[in-house]
């Protein structure tokens, strides 16, 4: 499956050269030129002027990953060595690999920048036989790898650095067997020696296209012009291979390559890289194959270079689209087992995989919530309904209290109201209530116009519906007059309700020549009601 | 048994992938359904569960009506018995006279009529002085008994100078005349 494409870092390629530093966006090429010191390492300003100018190339996007750059090195300082190790785990590998690596290499693995590559691909083949397994370790100083990749981590790149010979042998045709690839570049060229498909060595040959140069001007004219010919520029009026002083001086002049070429086994067949822009005239690969003596033949590799214009960087293009996105052998200044830069490489997947899997979730939560708490809702609430009986007895108690609280007769009301109505003087012999409303009074009175008072007081009081007088007799001394009546108090929600307050003048309260009713009779009298909060307006006490 | 040619095999993986892509799907599809089937479940006994809480809500105000009548007459109606409840709250009355400096003459005890949610009633004379008699009849209300004066009758006592007589009706409510009611939700 192909990770989501934004998730993916940016791929950059580049290629240090011992002169020259060639990038790649895929779109557009950038080349720089390198200032070393004596001892190999870049100035300041060098270094400063790379980090600019690479900064400005890769424009890092904040929101994007971290961009990778593969980074092809020079030979120089490179050394390729195979080593037979027992077969084991890749844990027990790492530990192994380094005491070997002292073993063989003159310098401490601490002080290497190096990588390998398994040769038998831990099966039975040739490589791997006896139970061991051949490994190809690739070395060189860590100072000159870490000053790359230190200029690369200012950029907010993450450089994947290997072998530019390597590299170059991806653009050429790759024959079974032994073969070779020689890269011709300015002043020197870079020769590696591939056997079945892996590299056995590499060299770097003081031998470049300047050699071809000076033996021009060595001869009549110089065949490459001036400036010395770079690849990809042309040479104008250049004329080589043919007849002539040019032809004779150019030829002349590949006798000591095919002389530092003819000390190395190199297999039957050398590819040649960097020589497709020299002069059509001049035939660079016979030359060289008429001069090498051990069989060899030279092919020139005519390959379209890009905007970069390196073989090296065409190469590592190559490189990552067949394996798998990730170089074979990857040179590292600190080992991580290989597992580190795997881990960066998956890392956007990793990241798609837990937006993917935070996005089930977020589709899931609905339904797991389903499934994780319907029975636990359902449990619930067949509880609240087996309560809801409850419900039906809290209505029963609601009902019942009511009709007690309505069916309240106001009986202290009905006689806080008779007593404030009496006038001085009245005595009653009898008072009769039924929750009915109905009352029935015996008493006497001085005389009519009292009767008649007190009735209509009754029926002012508001809370009485009907007074009736059933009887009134004067007695026979006509000092008093017997009077019974009855009365019905009004409904609850139509009766007032009595106040405390006295109506009476105060003068008329206990000192007048008609005393209250109570006082009037202190010994059989119906007495007033005591104290009571008054009633509120529904009726209630 | 004979090596499978190239073509075979390939012809046999993609079956092979078929035939498991053909599963994965089934499968996807029946759990799919199943957990659609569980969510709506869900969803209908969460609407049931609204409905309640929402009948549940309407009833707070209920109960805080019933707490505060409750405390008013001093009762819980739910824990008053059929069968003691008559002779309870005849002692309470007495209890109640008697502390109020309430003399108490004959009590007669008689059924009460069904049809009229009653459980029975009481007939007592009441003798004492005037506000000591109002206050009892006042105490009949919160004595922790459904109990409704249905009659009263005050007079004077003429063996008593100075105090008056009452001859009080009263009747207790059966609440479990209420219970048999259906419920008015």
């Amino acid at each position: 499956m192909k990770p989501i494409e934004f998730m993916n870092p940016t791929h950059f390629f580049a290629e240090i050269s011992q002169d020259r530093l060639k990038a790649d966006n895929g779109t557009a090429g950038l080349e720089l030129p390198l200032d070393r010191m004596p001892d190999g390492r870049l100035t300041d300003a060098c270094r400063n002027n790379l980090t600019l100018q690479l900064q400005r190339f890769i424009d890092r996007k904040s929101w994007k990953p971290r961009p990778r750059i593969f980074c092809a090195i020079g030979a120089r300082g490179v050394s390729l060595r195979r080593l037979s190790l027992p077969m084991a785990s890749s844990e027990e590998l790492a530990r192994l690999l380094p005491l070997q690596i002292e073993r063989e290499f003159p310098l401490h693995p601490d002080q290497l920048a190096w990588g390998w590559q398994a040769l038998s691909d831990g099966k039975a083949t040739s490589g791997a036989s006896n139970g061991k397994q051949e490994l190809l370790v690739a070395a060189v100083k860590k100072d000159s790898l870490e000053e790359y990749a230190s200029i690369f981590s200012k950029c907010g790149a993450t450089p994947v650095f290997t072998l530019a010979a390597l590299a170059r042998s991806y653009v050429c045709p790759q024959p079974p067997g032994s073969y070779a690839v020689l890269a011709i570049e300015r002043n020197y060229s870079e020769l590696i020696t591939i056997e079945s498909g892996a590299p056995v060595a590499v060299r770097v040959l003081s031998w470049g296209l300047e050699n071809l140069s000076n033996a021009q001007q060595a001869g009549s004219r110089d065949i490459l012009g001036q400036p010395a010919v770079l690849p990809g520029q042309s040479t104008g009026e250049a004329s080589f291979g043919g007849v002539g002083g040019a032809s004779r001086s150019g030829a002349s002049a590949v006798e000591p390559l095919a002389a530092l070429i003819n000390g190395q086994a190199v297999g039957r067949r050398i590819y040649l890289v960097g020589a497709a822009h020299l002069p059509e005239d001049f035939d660079f690969a016979n030359q060289l194959t008429g001069r090498l003596g051990n069989g060899a033949v030279c092919q020139t590799v005519e390959i379209a270079l890009g905007q970069s214009g390196s073989a090296a960087i065409l190469g590592l293009q190559r490189i990552v689209e067949r394996e798998n996105g990730w170089p074979s052998l990857v040179l590292q200044a600190k080992q991580t087992n290989g597992k580190a830069a795997r881990l960066a490489h998956e890392a956007p997947l990793k990241w798609a995989a837990l937006a993917l899997g935070l996005l089930l979730l977020a589709l899931a939560l609905p339904y797991a919530e389903a499934l994780l708490l319907k029975t636990h809702l359902a449990h619930k609430l067949a509880a609240i309904k087996t309560d809801q009986s409850r419900l039906a007895t809290m209505d029963r108690e609601l009902d019942f209290l009511e009709y007690l609280q309505q069916n309240e007769p106001p009986y202290l009301d009905a006689l806080l109201v008779l007593a404030k109505a009496a006038p001085p003087g009245t005595r009653f012999d009898s008072v009769t209530m039924s929750r009915r409303g109905e009352i029935a009074l015996r008493g006497s009175l001085h005389d009519g116009q009292q009767v008649a008072d007190l009735r209509s007081k009754l029926i002012d009081s508001g809370f009485f519906e009907s007074v009736g007088i059933e009887e009134q007799t004067p007695t026979p001394d006509r000092q008093k007059v017997n009077v019974r009546m009855n009365a019905q108090w009004k409904p609850l929600d139509k009766r007032k309700a009595p106040s405390l307050e006295s109506n009476r003048k105060p003068a008329e309260t206990g000192r007048g020549p008609n005393p209250p009713p109570s006082a009037a009779a202190p010994n059989n009298a119906v007495p007033t009601p005591p104290a009571r909060p008054p009633a509120p307006k529904s009726g209630k006490e | 048994m004979r090596t499978l040619t190239r073509k075979e095999k390939r012809t046999i993986r993609f079956g092979a992938a078929a035939l498991g892509l053909y599963l994965a799907i089934l499968c996807a599809v029946q759990g799919w359904k199943f957990l659609a089937q569980k969510h709506l479940e869900y969803r209908q006994l969460l609407a049931e569960a609204q409905g309640v809480r929402r009948k549940v809500e309407l009833y707070q105000a209920k109960a805080k009506h019933i707490q505060k009548l409750m405390e008013d007459f001093r009762m819980d109606p739910v824990k008053l018995t059929r069968a003691s409840v008559m002779g309870e709250a005849s002692a309470a009355l007495q209890s109640a006279a008697m502390s109020g400096g309430v003399q108490i003459g004959p009590v007669r005890e008689s059924p009460g009529r069904p049809s009229s949610k009653e459980l029975g009633s009481i007939q007592l004379e009441a003798a004492g002085p005037a506000p000591a008699l109002l206050k009892f009849v006042q105490q009949t209300h919160s004595l922790g008994y459904p109990l409704i004066i249905d009659s009263m009758q005050i007079g004077p006592e003429p063996s008593k100078p100075g105090q008056i007589k009452a001859n009080l009706t009263i009747v207790i409510l059966d609440f479990d005349q209420w219970k048999q009611e259906a419920p008015h939700v």
